[in-house]
């Protein structure tokens, strides 16, 4: 069902040449077992930093995370197998094929080869990637590349699903097919786990999330907004949400 | 060739190309061509006849294997030694700051000193001739598969590393999923080079104190001013180092092909 995320009181500081930098200041929110959390705010302000301390690649420089009861920097060993994440840029390996690169992250699980190839034909099948899977990432579209990146997150049946602008920087049509695909694989039962869902788009954030954190330059999250499950049935409605969204973003 | 007005030499449409056979013969024929004209203007003592030159070279394959068996060795040896130091401490100083700030600067020192000091050195310091051999080769060729490799780890692009780390691999699955494939193309670049200076180095080598080996060989054919021998020799030479060069070309097709459908 997923594991719950517990962010307190974070901050992140980096230094630089010009002196130091604050990327996010006391970032707290929670997501509940099986949440999912959309994130939205313009770029700058932090929504990429605040994920890599979930993903457990970046510490904070104050405050404290906690997911499922282990602070995922701390005890980053630990979350093996249990948190993935779906990037903006594919980051597919160039030397692997579609079908080795969806199945890195089982190969730091103990898997046979068998079992690996098994699950990556299933999440080919329903990320409509059937007959790539001998492709080179420099052979397929934009699109496919980031189906591909998807398998791979969800190949290992993650507790927790990090996903960065997923799809920021495709088309309008591939976005939406591909946005579509995903929220019947998160909704439909196939992988309900816990997710934070950063973008830059409000109405993708609508679509997306059980509930919006917005945050704002510089790093700081301003409102956590619970959305409706009807709120796409519903224009007027809808309409509000994203002026107090935009709102809090001026 | 056609060649358009205002079109590239080289692949633009419309051009028409030779196979790449040929245009791989074509300038070392000329070099060959242009050698035998300037044989034919100059006094044999000078400049031999391709003809006997290549009578020389081909007999030296059977009459005097064990000399470029000798060399071939020492080639792989030195080369096989500076690769495996040379790339193990490029992976560490590229992944380890602390390893960096120490071996680095070290390792760029070196790069500085000549060859023909490492002979000189070895000279003095090591009886057996083997080891001297091998030991100036290992000392001008690691240095650069060093550098390189750290190089290429430090070139690893953030993406990656967050990417492949986020799956929680141990040290050793890091390296061997994310490092080895990554710098791979960069150390069969370096090899290619280090195939030449190894070559080069060698030879010599092999001119001070060696009983056996091309660069002996030379070393004796100079002394009798027989330059038929020397041109033979250095074509030999040169031969055994494109042999080499043709084992890195069969890793590169075999294990880096997939470069070949990159943009």
């Amino acid at each position: 069902m997923g594991l719950s995320i517990s962010v307190s009181d974070v901050t992140k500081t980096f230094q630089t040449d010009t002196g130091q930098v604050t990327a996010i200041e006391e970032f707290d929110f929670t997501i509940e077992s099986g949440e999912i959390i959309t994130m939205v705010g313009p770029t700058g302000c932090g929504k990429s930093t605040i994920l890599n301390i979930v993903l457990g690649v970046l510490s904070p420089s104050t405050g404290k995370v906690v997911v499922g009861g282990r602070r995922p920097y701390e005890d980053f060993h630990s979350f093996r197998g249990e948190i993935a994440a779906v990037f903006q840029e594919d980051r597919l390996l160039s030397w692997r094929t579609a079908t080795e690169n969806a199945q890195l992250g089982l190969e730091a699980l103990d898997t046979t080869s068998s079992y690996r190839t098994d699950q990556v034909a299933k999440w080919f099948d329903m990320l409509g990637l059937t007959g790539y899977e001998q492709a080179r990432p420099q052979e397929l579209s934009g699109g496919m590349r980031q189906r591909v990146g998807l398998a791979r997150a969800f190949v290992i049946d993650p507790e927790v699903l990090l996903l960065d602008e997923a799809f920021g920087h495709l088309d309008e049509v591939t976005a939406t097919e591909l946005r579509e695909d995903f929220l019947e694989l998160v909704r439909g039962g196939h992988a309900r786990t816990t997710t934070l869902f950063i973008t830059h788009d409000i109405n993708e954030a609508l679509l997306v999330g059980d509930r919006v954190l917005v945050s704002r330059s510089p790093g700081r999250l301003v409102d956590s907004i619970d959305v409706p499950p009807s709120l796409q049935d519903e224009p007027e409605l809808h309409q509000q949400y994203r002026e107090r969204i935009l709102s809090q973003l001026r | 060739m056609v060649n358009r007005p205002g079109t590239n030499l080289l692949g633009a449409p419309g051009d028409v190309r030779l196979p790449p056979v040929i245009r791989t013969l074509v300038p070392i024929a000329a070099f060959f061509t242009g050698l035998q004209v300037f044989a034919m203007t100059t006094p044999p003592f000078i400049m031999p006849s391709m003809a006997d030159i290549g009578v020389r070279y081909f007999s030296i394959w059977s009459s005097d294997p064990g000399a470029i068996i000798s060399t071939f060795i020492r080639i792989i040896v030195g080369l096989g030694s500076a690769f495996v130091v040379g790339v193990s401490s490029g992976v560490a100083m590229g992944m380890s700051s602390v390893i960096r700030g120490y071996g680095e600067t070290f390792v760029k020192f070196l790069t500085g000193i000549p060859g023909l000091s490492w002979v000189l050195i070895a000279v003095l310091w090591f009886g057996n001739v083997e080891l001297r051999i091998v030991f100036v080769l290992f000392m001008v060729l690691f240095p650069w598969y060093s550098l390189s490799t750290m190089d290429a780890v430090r070139g690893i692009p953030r993406d990656y590393t967050d990417m492949v780390k986020s799956f929680r691999f141990t040290r050793r699955e890091y390296t061997q999923k994310l490092i080895v494939p990554y710098i791979l193309p960069d150390i069969v670049s370096v090899s290619k080079s280090n195939i030449g200076y190894a070559a080069r180095i060698v030879v010599v080598a092999e001119l001070v104190g060696a009983t056996s080996g091309i660069g002996r060989e030379l070393l004796v054919a100079q002394g009798r001013f027989n330059i038929v021998d020397i041109f033979a020799w250095t074509f030999v030479l040169v031969t055994v180092m494109l042999s080499l060069q043709a084992v890195l070309l069969i890793v590169e097709r075999t294990q880096l092909d997939w470069r070949e459908t990159e943009a």
